[in-house]
């Protein structure tokens, strides 16, 4: 349903997106992660129609979403740093939304207002950085939006109201086939609802697929034994005489390879996004370094 | 498939008049004011109506910036920015809807002003007052609209706002106060700059009478057709402004919110304007404080450093500036300002030792001490250009006296314009030539336009008293207004017949009457008058100076026995 492809932007000398190639598939949960400075903001500011890219193609259903109106009132965003009118309330901001978005749900605004409870009349900017981060989700669902793009989303919120915000998202998508797009760095929650992962680095898409393909072309293998040729190792670590692995490919296949070896133990374990994480990147230079203080 | 775009939302407008309802409130209570001065005020002439109607240039100047400012203020926040041009709403939406609102601002206080001001006052001052409310604000906001796409932030928008509408100034005070005093004797025009400076036009200019409450097209005068002219032409400017500004937008970078410019191009060209701004005005407040003469030039070069390095800041926003590249930059900038200076002052076309031939002029228009005569008798030219080589060879101090200009016009039907105040050793010739009777009185007759009707009266100094110089020296005796009419009558009638001169040949301190007569002896009483002649409605001074009768100036003579008569 998004699409980016081959996208570069660069502010002055630096190159934020560099031949960046990114698909939002329709219905899905897409989680968009990458180290500090990967460029995940710029390219949700190039999906929402905020910069205009200096090549390539930034689109919604092959339609280009740059000065779209008709692409963009279908576009729900809550960015990382929440803005809202200074002064205005939330009744206020609803009027604003109302007149700027055609599809405006008021039915679901005063429905979620039994979740949120938020005060309709004092101002927001006075509300604590939690409350700030419920307004902006309560309005942006009203949006009725096709595809929801969050940045940071449940970011200050208290953990009751992170899984209350989760369930009115999940739910969402399962019942308009809502896209969703959510960068975070809490890649454990992120696993828990996100379908499809797209991992970041230096501008340019590392690795993106499915999370079931992701987990299931990685894994862990512990073993007590020799390692066999031909693995594609991405880590490896002992202790005492068990080795950890991380390697590439399928459980069934790279269990079979270890097996041949004859150890004296081995295991595989399926890999937490988080550490498909570390260990993708660490391939490319972006490790845990053992630093001495 | 490109979506239908929006031009202006409601939504947008509706909020713009709630988060800026404290800038159209104050226009509002500003409007009051206005009204209520004139309304209550003990002279409600129509001439006070009528300054309201001067008076919105200089009110647009500020509000209609303002509005610009505030308006255009949400890309200068990275996050409002960003959040905003996420909603479906195209570039040319934000901006349209910004510009209805600022023009609702205006618009809708100044037609319930103009309402109050139909019930009040007669005539058609109402609708002209609403005309020039609006052709002033539609100048000021447009070109308000374009500087704020020009930068990135607040500050930067004000500072842009106040160069963009002062530059002309700036430039015609550099070319003023440093280029015109290199050339010796020539003074360069250079007032048609300020044509080209709305906020000093448009906040000085008259519209209308102070007398009528219609403005009727075919009364208007010469500089009232100017004024309204002028003002229909910066109203269609500022709508072009606007339009260049919707073109920027349309190509802005929103990461340049917070940045000083939008637009990286013209960042030398600001430099520039910083680093000789700074110069032109710490030269000038150093020469009017401490008169210290070409001392300011040191100061103007210290200006030049400062306003490039604090320029170069506030374009980065840091401190840390002074590399080697930069001193590049300032080294090209004066090198190039003070080229020009040198270049000038070299006057490589010896533009200042140029005296024309006596067989190329036809006439001469000679200023001289606030008097003005033609002369076209060839042995006159030929005394004026012999003065005109003894300055350009001496090239005495001008100093600060009255402005002196001498006009050649010459064959080829081209004029040759000098400005001397002083003459040096030809000092003499040129008093002498002004003391000439047929030239006092021709001079008299350019500033009455040949009409002794046109003499509404005399006013003596000081206080209305007359000097006359006899045996007993100079004595003051008071008048009444008919004996200064009849003293300006007869004034004009001997020197008709050529017995009246200027003081010139006189040297005179104020009290006393000095020196040889230079334009021939004079014998008997010799009446020394200072004659203001006003025009008549009194507003403006024909012409004015010290003249002296003479004993053969029977009309004045005439006067003044039945002025001492009447007196006792």
């Amino acid at each position: 349903m998004l699409e980016m492809q081959h996208v570069t932007k660069r502010f002055g000398t630096f190159t934020a997106l560099n031949d960046l190639t990114m698909t939002v598939p329709r219905g899905c949960v897409y989680g968009l992660v990458g180290p500090n400075g990967a460029g995940k903001t710029t390219a949700i500011r190039h999906l929402t129609g905020v910069y205009r890219q200096d090549s390539g193609l930034v689109s919604m259903e092959g339609v280009p979403i740059y000065e779209n109106e008709a692409l963009k009132s279908r576009i729900g965003f809550i960015p990382d740093e929440i803005f809202f009118f200074p002064s205005a309330s939330v009744s206020d901001m609803r009027t604003f939304y109302k007149g700027m978005y055609p599809h405006f749900d008021d039915d679901l605004y005063h429905r979620l207002r039994e979740v949120f409870q938020l005060p309709e009349n004092g101002p927001i900017r006075r509300f604590s950085k939690g409350m700030q981060k419920q307004a902006a989700f309560h309005l942006a669902m009203c949006l009725r939006p096709d595809v929801l793009i969050l940045d940071e989303p449940v970011d200050g919120l208290d953990p009751v109201m992170r899984r209350q915000v989760w369930s009115i998202l999940l739910s969402d998508v399962a019942s308009r086939e809502a896209t969703v797009l959510v960068s975070s760095h809490n890649l454990r929650e992120l696993e828990d609802i996100c379908d499809h992962v797209g991992i970041m680095d230096k501008g340019a898409m590392l690795l993106e697929r499915s999370l079931a393909d992701m987990q299931g072309s990685t894994v862990k293998v512990q073993l007590v034994g020799d390692v066999p040729e031909g693995l594609n190792v991405l880590h490896e670590s002992q202790s005492g005489r068990l080795r950890t692995l991380v390697v590439r490919g399928s459980a069934k296949e790279v269990g079979e390879r270890v097996e041949a070896m004859n150890p004296a133990y081995f295991d595989v374990l399926p890999l937490s996004l988080e550490e498909i994480f570390i260990y993708e990147l660490g391939g490319v230079d972006y490790a845990i370094k053992e630093i001495v203080l | 498939m490109p979506s239908r775009k929006s031009y202006c939302k409601w939504a947008v407008v509706r909020k713009d008049i709630t988060r800026y309802a404290p800038l159209w409130a104050c226009y509002c209570v500003v409007m009051l004011i206005m009204l209520l001065t004139v309304g209550i005020s003990n002279s409600k002439t129509v001439g006070q109506w009528n300054r309201c109607i001067d008076a919105m240039g200089i009110l647009n100047f500020f509000y209609g910036g303002a509005c610009a400012v505030l308006l255009s203020s949400d890309l200068y926040n990275a996050r409002l920015c960003n959040a905003l041009h996420a909603m479906p709403l195209c570039r040319e939406g934000w901006y349209g809807s910004h510009a209805a609102s600022g023009f609702l601002f205006s618009f809708v206080p100044n037609m319930l002003v103009c309402g109050v001001m139909y019930s009040t006052c007669r005539g058609t001052i109402p609708f002209w007052w609403l005309l020039c409310a609006t052709l002033t604000f539609l100048f000021f906001f447009g070109t308000g609209l374009l500087c704020c796409q020009l930068v990135g932030n607040r500050f930067a928008a004000l500072a842009v706002y106040v160069i963009v509408q002062f530059l002309a100034l700036l430039v015609r005070f550099a070319i003023d106060q440093l280029y015109t005093p290199l050339l010796y004797g020539i003074e360069v025009n250079a007032y048609w700059l300020d044509n080209f400076s709305p906020v000093r036009m448009l906040t000085t200019l008259t519209y209308s009478y102070d007398h009528t409450d219609n403005l009727i097209f075919s009364e208007l005068s010469a500089d009232m057709t100017f004024a309204w002219a002028y003002t229909a032409i910066c109203a269609a400017v500022g709508l072009a402004a606007a339009v260049g500004g919707l073109i920027l937008y349309r190509h802005r970078k929103l990461e340049s919110a917070g940045d000083f410019l939008a637009v990286r191009g013209l960042t030398p060209v600001m430099q520039t304007i910083f680093a000789v701004g700074a110069g032109v005005v710490l030269y000038l407040l150093s020469d009017l404080l401490f008169n210290i003469g070409t001392n300011a030039y040191l100061f103007l070069a210290l200006g030049l450093v400062a306003g490039y390095f604090g320029g170069k800041m506030l374009l980065e926003r840091r401190v840390a500036v002074f590399s080697l590249r930069s001193f590049l930059g300032l080294g090209i900038i004066a090198l190039v300002f003070a080229g020009s200076m040198f270049l000038t002052d070299l006057d490589p076309l010896n533009l200042e030792n140029r005296v024309p031939e006596e067989a190329d002029v036809v006439a001469v228009d000679l200023r001289y001490e606030r008097t003005d005569a033609t002369f076209t008798d060839p042995a006159d030219i030929a005394g004026i250009l012999d003065a005109h080589k003894t300055v350009v060879r001496e090239k005495p101090n001008q100093g600060w006296g009255d402005y002196g200009s001498v006009v050649y016009r010459l064959k080829d039907g081209t004029k040759m314009t000098r400005c001397y105040t002083s003459w040096g050793s030809a000092e003499k010739n040129i008093r002498a030539l002004f003391a000439r009777p047929d030239i006092v009185f021709s001079s008299m007759m350019n500033a009455t336009g040949q009409r002794l009707e046109d003499v509404a009266g005399v006013i003596a100094w000081p206080q209305n008293t007359i000097f006359v110089y006899n045996d007993e020296g100079l004595t003051a005796m008071p008048t009444d207004g008919e004996d200064r009419r009849a003293l300006a009558e007869a004034v004009m009638a001997d020197a008709r017949e050529g017995h009246v001169t200027t003081m010139y040949p006189y040297d005179y301190d104020g009290y006393t009457v000095q020196g040889p007569v230079a334009t021939g002896e004079r014998t008997g009483e010799t009446i020394l008058i200072d004659v203001t002649v006003n025009t008549p409605d009194g507003e403006s001074v024909l012409f004015s100076g010290i003249y002296y009768a003479d004993s053969q100036a029977e009309h004045t003579q005439a006067w003044y026995r039945e002025f001492l008569e009447k007196n006792g």
